[in-house]
């Protein structure tokens, strides 16, 4: 029953989304991917600052939402797909990135589930006030960080930064 | 309260509605003043139901929009249910819209004709499928499906094109009415997304309006676009251009029981301002020629 239709449609996914053709896409190609791209960036921008500023600092925004706008079974919704893109995000290969993605989806599980289920143990490659508080700044108002508190010393490795998801004071207001 | 599309009442005067975003109370104060119509996005009250995937309608808006009911007619306009996706529209929001109509009085509903999906990818835009015979059964047994599960007039909007038309057996107004025909459904017209068209692919408005049935015309949307180069963005981000607020009062002169819908992104809301959204909101109803009295009516207003 939906054979054409299926395959028309398709087609038009690889066009669109995952099989750009050699060369310049025409006009009118560009500008619906564009269109798109600007849709996905302002969603995940809002729902996901800390880790988008952390991709934007190193310049790697487009890489990364390329990379996800073609992996198959995505959400619609952005709260969902926001943690989809998190996922992504924390298996990038850079360090800091992934620091950052793992404690932004910490911060959005415990606003699902207040009550502590367990601890999420992120390894930081460097001290991670500091970079939230930095990333907190660069996202503007929409953040606010508080005092930091120490960290309880079971939770910090002698090799590496870890926090636990209740580290540091970093709340969305 | 507005009549719903199709309703043998028409209001007696032109029914206005609002894009509302669900969450601005006091942007809804300020224009209730100057508006029928109410119209919310389902897609955009969703909150998360669980660590899965599953998404639900936020209780507090829920809430907030059943009061809102009481005192104005509210519609849902959605963007996730990708009608035209061959394999299968999406379940999440039929069930976004079982929870949408067991808490609020909603008048009516709408969504796009077009898809947003395919093999298991989001396009990140509406497309418009090819008019054939196959997506016309597909979507009008869809759409019939809709209709007859809330029990609610359900209308099906013609989507903005930038790529090439995809052609098919039926023309553009012949495609909208087909479905409509088939299915019980009626058309939402975007007459913005119609002068997109008119730029991006060609389109000829007056002939594409002249073929469209006006009976099966139950909304008329206007909104904001911009310019890329020769392209029309339909953008929601500002006010209808005058030529839009235009064209939309030459299809209303034609289907004057439609409501007329003034759409902005809700990101867009404090940078426009509330005050140039209610100049908006009276300008279109200052357009809108009013539907004239049934004889009967004038006769007993007369004496």
């Amino acid at each position: 029953m939906t054979g054409d239709l299926a395959a028309h449609q398709h087609a038009m996914a690889r066009l669109v989304v995952t099989d750009p053709a050699p060369g310049p896409a025409s006009p009118e190609l560009a500008l619906l991917r564009a269109i798109g791209a600007d849709w996905q960036a302002l969603g995940l921008r809002a729902h996901c600052p800390l880790t988008w500023a952390a991709l934007a600092r190193q310049g790697q925004t487009d890489r990364v939402v390329t990379r996800f706008s073609a992996q198959p079974g995505l959400s619609q919704h952005l709260h969902v797909q926001s943690r989809q893109f998190l996922a992504l995000a924390a298996a990038d290969g850079d360090a800091l990135v992934s620091a950052v993605a793992r404690f932004e989806r910490s911060l959005l599980d415990a606003e699902l589930s207040p009550a502590p289920t367990g601890d999420v143990v992120i390894d930081w490659p460097t001290h991670p006030v500091a970079v939230l508080e930095e990333l907190a700044t660069r996202c503007g108002p929409s953040l606010r960080v508080g005092p930091p508190r120490p960290f309880p010393p079971s939770r910090i490795s002698s090799r590496s930064w870890r926090s636990s998801r209740s580290n540091p004071g970093c709340d969305r207001s | 309260m507005t009549s719903a599309p199709g309703s043998p009442t028409a209001a007696p005067r032109p029914s206005i509605g609002f894009s509302y975003s669900g969450r601005d109370p006091a942007l809804l104060a300020r224009v209730l003043p100057h508006i029928d119509v109410v119209e919310i996005n389902p897609d955009d009250l969703t909150v998360p139901a669980g660590a899965g995937d599953a998404v639900r309608l936020d209780p507090a808006a829920l809430a907030h929009l059943a009061e809102v009911a009481a005192d104005v007619t509210v519609v849902a306009h959605g963007v996730t249910l990708s009608i035209g996706t061959a394999e299968g529209m999406s379940a999440a929001y039929l069930r976004l819209l079982d929870e949408l109509f067991a808490a609020v009085d909603v008048a009516w509903h709408s969504e796009h004709l077009g898809y947003t999906r395919a093999a298991g990818l989001l396009l990140g835009n509406f497309l418009d499928p090819p008019r054939s015979g196959e997506a016309l059964d597909l979507i009008a047994g869809r759409a019939a499906q809709i209709v007859a599960r809330y029990g609610r007039p359900f209308l099906l909007e013609n989507v903005a094109r930038l790529l090439p038309d995809p052609g098919g057996d039926h023309t553009f107004a012949g495609f909208l009415d087909a479905v409509a025909a088939a299915s019980g459904c009626g058309v939402l017209a975007d007459v913005h997304n119609l002068q997109c068209d008119e730029a991006n692919v060609g389109l000829d408005i007056d002939g594409a309006l002249a073929a469209l049935d006006p009976r099966n015309v139950g909304e008329i949307h206007v909104s904001a676009g911009r310019w890329e180069g020769r392209y029309r963005m339909d953008v929601h981000t500002g006010l209808a251009d005058d030529t839009t607020v235009a064209l939309a009062a030459v299809l209303h002169a034609r289907a004057p029981h439609a409501t007329v819908t003034f759409e902005i992104i809700p990101q867009a809301v404090a940078a426009v301002g509330a005050d140039a959204i209610v100049d908006q909101l009276r300008a279109l109803r200052a357009a809108l020629v009013p539907a004239p009295l049934p004889a009967g009516v004038a006769a007993g207003v007369a004496g």
